[in-house]
């Protein structure tokens, strides 16, 4: 085989070694050397081919990437509320009637539209943004988004909105043990109002922050994790609870010494029940009633006393009230 | 044998020393200095291989000792095992065949130059070539240092291509070129130093000559010149006041084109591709490491005969060494003068050379014979030079018949078909007989073997037994000996029975040498015709201390010490 090793001044059996040499050396290992220029060529076409398609790739998942990204941030701009929003302004105004309410006791109030049942039935319809805490801790200023977080829809909202028909113990039970079950018909029955906690957890994905980390996201990772965020978050709950009108905050008073306290913490003491127009910025209802487990069963006071109580209640301030309109 | 010395492959007329015999001399293939038959002693086929691997990268050592110890020698009727060990024929090669250049002594394979001379050579010719170019170099000194230059550069070739220095430390290239340089060089000296000998020695210059003008040789010196001097660079260099250089000028830039390995820079580039996509490395090392073994290929062969060469001209040097030695001792040696059996022969200044080493004065003696079937007994007085004389002769006869010189001023010798030396009377464990019966057993396998015209040299024969018995035992064995017409050299203490085979002449050919005692009866080491009286046990006795008040005087000491 001929090689530029030679050239044509040398001697023509000078250029015969040289060449053998060179097959000489790929005789010695001809499957070893075969393998060698092999992989010479091998190696590099596919780390190009490997490298062209990585690059395809990256294209395409850049490309999915900024489609993806698109649709995120189109999607974050069409569930965002405006700052001025009224429902965001009544959240503002939140902390401040809490801390109102949680001081010293105003006095009772009942608008007198509460005492028509029909207007008392409208009024409750506007929707209403639904706070239970413990009175020291309103008190001590405890960040209002802490205090939704450990309040959810409970017996008393649930009688509140829907008082059972009468005062009985099995009455009363009944409506306890769906709030404690909280299914749907829970979520019937307490369908104009909506647990704080909905709001505070909705209302950043709601808000300009978002759009703005949205659109600083530049990986698909982030994005993935901020599409995922973003399905999670409950967006049309906080939008129905920002177009609620009214507060009902109940703050349970401390509870009184030498009394024994329940398997579930009932035990007596004051609670108070304020309901606030945010519209026009006052009070519609405020009430402060004793509760005391005393008067259930021991039976079913080991685990229902805390809500016989708040839905007992209930029934009694939308008893004041005058009667329910076709709660159901 | 013979057919190869006189194949039709003579190409020039035979050259001939002057002073000597004609040396049969085939040029060219292979220097074959030591027999000049033209003919390597080696497997080559073999061989060829190891040294290309060797060339490649380097052996383990021991390359050229292997192919050596395989080598085939000249065809010889001798026997080693009946002389060598008697002879102590190793021990003289390591002792008295220095190989010295530049007053630095080399370390030869004296078992290559032991098994040369354990085996001389039956053609008469080998003989006369060895002997030629001996005499020349001895005549010659520039001759003598040229072969010796030789030596070295083989020496140096061997020991880089073994790998027992270099390999490894410099860079495989530059070992491999340094190779072609060191055969390059080789061949030169060879060529230009050796053109006007008139020996055997002429042999080199010819076969450096049939390699130079050959196209691998050519190729080699391209390959070195484009290695060294490919191109050359003429600069102009500018040095301001205070003695700094401020600047180059290039003036001139010569490259040599004409070089067959000589390649433009795309070319270059482009073979260094090639090799690349061949599965070799891409670099300028790779591209002449290809050029390299196109050349080594063509060359091999011519150089597979250095691995015979280096020891052949250890074999001269060695045996201008012995001769040196002898000359600072003194003595002389000589190249002997073959005579036929029947002319008389005569060795003046015989010396023993094992003695050339240990002993700082030694005596030369003169030895007559009529002819060869002469059966020599030999008599004198204890530590009077008898066995050292047996010695003597037979190394003498050894190195005579290698075309070597004979430790001797001067005389003549003829050749003998085998040699017999029974000089060690030793105790084995493992022997199965007493001291006359492995005597006797020896004697037994002596008229067994030995063919006509061979020599015998034996040590106080019978002395095992008592004198009786011994001498029936030794007169017969000298009769018989005479059926075979050896040359017998004999020494014995028997003096009333030698004194009685001379006084009645019943042996034909027998002849009588006793030691010479000087005027205060002490041994001159000198020998002369007749037959000793005494063995002067009692002088020797004396000398070493064993009379009886010497010997008296010891045991009071003893006994005095253990009593104390």
């Amino acid at each position: 085989m001929p090689t530029l090793l030679t050239n044509r001044r040398m001697h023509p059996a000078l250029a015969a070694r040289i060449e053998r040499s060179l097959r000489g050396g790929e005789h010695a290992s001809v499957w070893k050397r075969r393998l060698l220029v092999g992989l010479r060529f091998t190696v590099p076409g596919v780390i190009i081919a490997c490298t062209i398609w990585l690059l395809g790739q990256l294209d395409q998942d850049r490309a999915a990437l900024a489609e993806r990204k698109a649709r995120l941030e189109a999607e974050v701009a069409g569930q965002l509320v405006p700052a001025g929003n009224a429902g965001v302004r009544r959240i503002g105004k939140l902390q401040r009637w809490l801390q109102q309410e949680s001081g010293p006791y105003a006095g009772d109030v009942t608008r007198p539209e509460l005492n028509d049942p029909r207007r008392l039935s409208d009024t409750l319809r506007r929707g209403a943004l639904y706070l239970r805490s413990d009175l020291e801790a309103a008190r001590t200023g405890a960040r209002i988004q802490d205090l939704a977080g450990a309040s959810s829809r409970d017996a008393f909202l649930l009688c509140f909105l829907s008082p059972p028909k009468q005062r009985t113990q099995k009455a009363l039970l009944s409506r306890v043990r769906t709030a404690y079950a909280g299914d749907e018909r829970l979520g019937w029955d307490t369908r104009f109002a909506a647990s704080l906690s909905i709001v505070y957890r909705g209302l950043p994905y709601l808000q300009d922050d978002w759009l703005t980390k949205v659109k600083r996201a530049d990986d698909l990772r982030t994005v993935e994790a901020l599409e995922r965020e973003n399905e999670r978050a409950p967006l049309p709950a906080t939008q129905k609870a920002l177009e609620s009108e009214l507060f009902l905050v109940v703050l349970d008073e401390p509870g009184e010494s030498n009394a024994v306290t329940e398997l579930d913490g009932e035990r007596p003491h004051q609670i108070r029940v304020s309901l606030i127009d945010l519209e026009a910025d006052r009070p519609l209802l405020r009430r402060r009633a004793r509760v005391a487990p005393d008067w259930i069963p021991e039976a079913t006071r080991v685990r229902y006393a805390r809500g016989l109580d708040s839905c007992g209640l209930a029934f009694d301030i939308r008893q004041s009230l005058g009667p329910p309109v076709a709660a159901h | 044998m013979l057919d190869d010395l006189s194949a039709p492959q003579v190409l020039d007329a035979p050259q001939t020393h002057p002073d000597l015999p004609s040396a049969h001399l085939t040029p060219a293939g292979c220097p074959d200095l030591l027999n000049g038959r033209g003919r390597s002693r080696l497997a080559l086929d073999d061989l060829r291989t190891s040294v290309t691997l060797a060339f490649a990268g380097g052996s383990a050592g021991g390359l050229f000792r292997e192919a050596l110890a395989q080598s085939r020698g000249a065809a010889s009727n001798w026997s080693a095992s009946a002389f060598a060990s008697d002879l102590f024929l190793a021990q003289f090669v390591t002792q008295c065949l220095p190989v010295r250049v530049d007053g630095r002594e080399f370390a030869a394979d004296t078992g290559h130059l032991a098994r040369c001379l354990a085996s001389p050579p039956t053609d008469d010719r080998i003989v006369s070539h060895r002997r030629g170019c001996l005499a020349e170099l001895v005549e010659r000194p520039a001759l003598r240092r040229a072969l010796e230059q030789v030596y070295l550069s083989l020496r140096q070739y061997r020991s880089l291509l073994e790998g027992a220095s270099g390999s490894g430390r410099w860079d495989a290239n530059r070992r491999r070129l340094d190779l072609l340089k060191l055969i390059h060089e080789t061949f030169e000296q060879l060529a230009n130093n050796f053109h006007t000998a008139t020996s055997g020695l002429r042999r080199l210059a010819d076969f450096a000559e049939a390699v130079r003008g050959g196209e691998t040789y050519r190729s080699l010196g391209d390959l070195l010149r484009y290695d060294q001097n490919f191109a050359s660079v003429s600069l102009k260099v500018g040095v301001g006041a205070d003695g700094r250089i401020r600047g180059f000028e290039l003036l001139q830039l010569e490259e040599d084109q004409q070089n067959p390995f000589a390649n433009s820079v795309l070319r270059r580039w482009l073979v260094k591709l090639e090799l690349f996509v061949r599965g070799y490395q891409f670099s300028d090392g790779e591209v002449m490491a290809h050029l390299i073994d196109g050349v080594f290929e063509g060359m091999v062969d011519h150089t597979l005969h250095f691995i015979e060469l280096i020891v052949d001209i250890e074999f001269y040097l060695g045996a201008l060494g012995f001769r040196d030695l002898a000359l600072q001792a003194g003595l002389g040696v000589s190249l002997p003068d073959f005579s036929p059996p029947e002319s008389p022969r005569h060795l003046s200044g015989l010396f023993n050379p094992l003695l050339l080493a240990s002993q700082p004065r030694v005596v030369p003696c003169d030895v007559t014979l009529d002819h060869h079937a002469t059966t020599l007994l030999i008599t004198g007085p204890n530590s009077g030079g008898k066995t050292r004389l047996l010695q003597s002769l037979g190394l003498a006869q050894v190195m005579g018949q290698s075309g070597l010189f004979i430790p001797a001023a001067g005389g003549s010798i003829c050749a003998a078909t085998s040699l017999v030396v029974s000089l060690l009377q030793d105790t084995h464990a493992d022997q199965s007989e007493g001291r006359l019966g492995m005597e006797l057993m020896r004697i037994r396998e002596l008229f067994q073997h030995l063919p006509p015209g061979a020599m015998v040299i034996l040590d106080e024969l019978c002395s095992g037994t008592n004198p009786s018995e011994g001498e029936e035992i030794f007169e017969l064995v000298v009769k018989m000996l005479g059926r075979l017409e050896p040359q017998v050299f004999i020494t014995t203490h028997f003096l009333s029975f030698a004194e009685r085979l001379r006084r009645e002449g019943k042996i034909p050919g027998l002849t009588f040498l006793q030691v010479e005692l000087g005027a205060d009866q002490a041994p001159t080491y000198q020998f002369v015709p007749g037959v000793a009286r005494t063995s002067l046990a009692g002088q020797t006795a004396a000398r070493l201390g064993v009379t009886a008040a010497q010997l008296n005087q010891l045991v009071d000491a003893n006994l005095q010490r253990n009593a104390s």
